[in-house]
């Protein structure tokens, strides 16, 4: 008798035996279960039920006292979502947020992940731990800091400019360039966590294949091409799957740089979401969106996981 | 990252704003009279809000009603409205807030505040005040303070640019703004792209309005005349385009590169407090456009709400607060306005020149319709205004937007 066989014949031997036993042991189940459940149900759960049925709903700040109030209209909601220029507006900076810091991030997170593996040898734990930070931060510190950088007047970017006689633009003001910084942000604040997963990708590919390719005189950046980019193809499946789930959804970057602004050209959909819901209190309308935006994710992750299957 | 961590987020939000509406019972409005111990909880904002609980008109509260105890909240202006929306929603409304002027239409849509008691004298207060306090014709709040916006400009460096008088017109306006920055200044006056409260004031003072017989008028000929004007400045490169963020305008004025902006009284102390002596800046009402002169009417009111169980001590602190006494004692501690024109009689506010220009400004300054929906037609207002001012649209389509949107906020 192995110790485990030992164990579940004494834990059988000690369980009182009957219909009584049964039911207590179902109660301590989900007595243990139940601080889960409940959080679950009330704050998970509840809210997305009730906001589905309220996105067919006109509930707005008249109906905030008595919710009961509020009367069904149907797809209205959401019809009016494609004639909303202000949501195609957020549709499209999503757009773009989302192609672009999802393949800044895959690209840096390469980048940094190759460096790590072969390039970087001294100090390695030191440029591991500094890449993975931004990801730990909490965003109001790197908002702050972030602002300083890219401030006007007294900023530092615009001051080492100044230096060399160059006159540094309002980088927040300025639209095209705060999309920029918002993606530049979105990038360094994520691609540590692609980093560590292309790191563990990078530790997968058996050593053998590199050394076979040095002897067929490969250099560095052919090894690369045909070894590493290859072999890690699930991976960065795997990752634009998550990125691109975790952009589809960005608020917290715009919401502490730019508010939306300027223009409106930062202003992404979540962002808009809180706008309806929370500032106008148009929350039928914002759970249509919010809707609407979780169909979009449901559908492009199916697509790569899909994808994913095939090419695995 | 988290997959479905926002998404998720923002729909449990939603709901939780409903659900304790949805399970709160009616709540009684007990009027009991001001006998044994009471706790108040007031909100109030900004400034007025950080000073409060300190200040000496609290003091001389207790001092009078000692049986009534105050816990002051302090809350910043950009989160406060949010914050008391939701506070309904969840009928957890404080007794007392202190309220922005523009948002009487919601509070009482959603039938929040209690009406004034009858003992209080609606003509006490400056009418303009008044208005803001009030929503269809029914006043629910009394007005704490008021406060009324004028053009700050540099003198001394308007004299030496060859502009010897405050500008009196709005070819005045700008041609002063041309010869400062031709003087040497960096702009010519501080506008902001995307502010209802400086744009606004020019349609009044064009001979337009907002709002007329229930329907937004904000694509009227007078309306595109005072987008046009406005967003010259911006094309003229006369003010800034963007205002970077921790933007500093009193040191921007204090150093001449922004010689000349439009705003409320809080700004004269912050002036003399940075340094800048009184020969070389100057109030003087808003220069005059086809029609008028208007300023916008702002400061704050004061509510009850329906929901407190002790309504007569707060109506009482709320009067203590307007009354004569406490106007011209808060004057002389923070410096803002008196809502009541007879506190306007004490040597504290006749001494000063600069005050003279507010009071009589505060005789033609508007404030915006109390409907329920004007916060976001603010918002749909401020962005077409940038738009207008970064030239990305005419001003003739910028106002024609703004119509369009306003008018889709109130219809649906």
């Amino acid at each position: 008798m192995s110790a485990q066989q030992a164990l579940v014949a004494s834990a059988t031997r000690a369980r009182p035996a009957g219909r009584r036993g049964w039911l207590r042991e179902a109660l301590t189940g989900w007595a243990f279960s139940a601080p889960f459940l409940v959080i679950f149900l009330a704050f998970l759960a509840l809210p997305i039920l009730a906001s589905f049925v309220l996105s067919f709903t006109n509930f707005s700040l008249g109906n905030l006292v008595d919710p009961l109030s509020a009367r069904f209209i149907g797809l209205n909601n959401y019809a009016k979502l494609l004639h909303d220029p202000k949501f195609l507006q957020a549709a499209l900076n999503t757009t773009i947020f989302v192609v672009f810091g999802t393949i800044l991030n895959l690209a840096v997170g390469l980048a940094a992940a190759v460096a790590l593996n072969r390039g970087i040898t001294r100090f390695r734990a030191i440029f591991r731990v500094g890449y993975y930070l931004p990801v730990v931060s909490s965003i109001v510190a790197i908002a702050v800091i972030w602002r300083f950088l890219f401030n006007a007047d007294f900023g530092l970017v615009n001051g080492l400019l100044h230096t060399v006689g160059i006159s540094g633009p309002d980088w927040l003001g300025n639209p095209t360039l705060a999309v920029g910084i918002i993606v530049a942000l979105m990038v360094w604040r994520n691609f540590g966590n692609a980093m560590i997963i292309f790191l563990a990708g990078l530790q997968g590919i058996p050593n053998d294949l590199y050394e076979a390719a040095r002897i067929d005189g490969a250099n560095r950046w052919q090894e690369f091409r045909s070894i590493t980019l290859p072999m890690l193809r699930p991976t960065t499946l795997f990752l634009s799957v998550l990125t691109t789930i975790g952009f589809l959804q960005v608020f917290e970057e715009p919401f502490v740089m730019t508010q939306g602004g300027p223009l409106n050209k930062t202003l992404p959909i979540s962002m808009y979401v809180y706008q309806q819901g929370f500032n106008f209190f148009h929350q039928g309308y914002a759970s249509a969106m919010a809707y609407t935006l979780f169909v979009v994710i449901a559908a492009i992750t199916l697509i790569q996981f899909r994808l994913l299957r095939s090419e695995t | 990252m988290k997959p479905f961590g926002h998404a998720f987020r923002v729909v449990a939000l939603l709901a939780l704003a409903i659900v304790p509406a949805a399970c709160g019972a009616a709540n009684p409005n007990t009027g009991a009279s001001v006998n044994g111990p009471v706790t108040l909880q007031v909100w109030a904002n900004g400034d007025e809000g950080d000073k409060l609980a300190a200040s000496q008109a609290m003091a001389s509260f207790k001092q009078a009603n000692p049986n009534i105890t105050i816990n002051v909240t302090p809350l910043p202006w950009t989160t406060a409205h949010d914050k008391l929306i939701t506070s309904i929603a969840g009928r957890a409304t404080p007794d007392v807030a202190m309220i922005g002027t523009t948002w009487m239409g919601e509070l009482t849509k959603l039938n929040a505040v209690t009406g004034l008691p009858s003992s209080v004298n609606k003509s006490d207060f400056f009418a303009g005040g008044m208005d803001t306090a009030s929503a269809n014709g029914t006043a629910y709040g009394l007005p704490w303070y008021v406060e009324t916006r004028v053009l700050y400009y540099r003198k001394d460096l308007a004299d030496k640019a060859g502009v010897s008088a405050p500008p009196a017109t709005w070819d005045d306006l700008m041609t002063m703004a041309q010869k400062l920055k031709a003087g040497g200044s960096k702009y010519g006056i501080d506008l902001q792209t995307n502010d209802w409260q400086e744009f606004i004031p020019l349609i009044w003072s064009a001979g337009g309005d907002v709002m007329k017989n229930g329907k937004f008028t904000l694509d009227s000929p007078e309306a595109v005349k005072a987008l046009t004007f406005y967003s010259d400045f911006f094309k003229k490169g006369l003010t800034r385009s963007s205002q970077p963020q921790g933007f500093d305008l009193i040191q921007a004025f204090v150093a001449g590169d922004d010689p000349s902006f439009i705003s409320g009284p809080w700004m004269a102390g912050l002036i003399t407090k940075a340094g800048l002596d009184q020969s070389k800046w100057a109030v003087a009402p808003m220069p005059k456009g086809d029609k008028s002169a208007t300023s916008f009417v702002g400061g704050s009111d004061w509510v009850v709400f329906k929901n407190s169980k002790s309504q007569d001590a707060a109506w009482k602190f709320v009067q203590f607060m307007t009354s004569k006494d406490t106007q011209i004692s808060w004057y002389k501690e923070i410096k803002d306005l008196p809502s009541r024109p007879d506190a306007w009689t004490d040597a504290a506010l006749t001494a000063d020149a600069n005050l003279k220009v507010f009071g009589a400004q505060l005789k033609d300054a508007h404030s915006p319709p109390n409907i329920p929906q004007w916060e976001e037609v603010a918002k749909a207002i401020d962005d077409w205004q940038e738009k207008a001012s970064l030239n990305k649209a005419t001003p003739a389509d910028a106002a024609k937007g703004m119509q369009q949107q306003a008018t889709q906020i109130i219809g649906g």
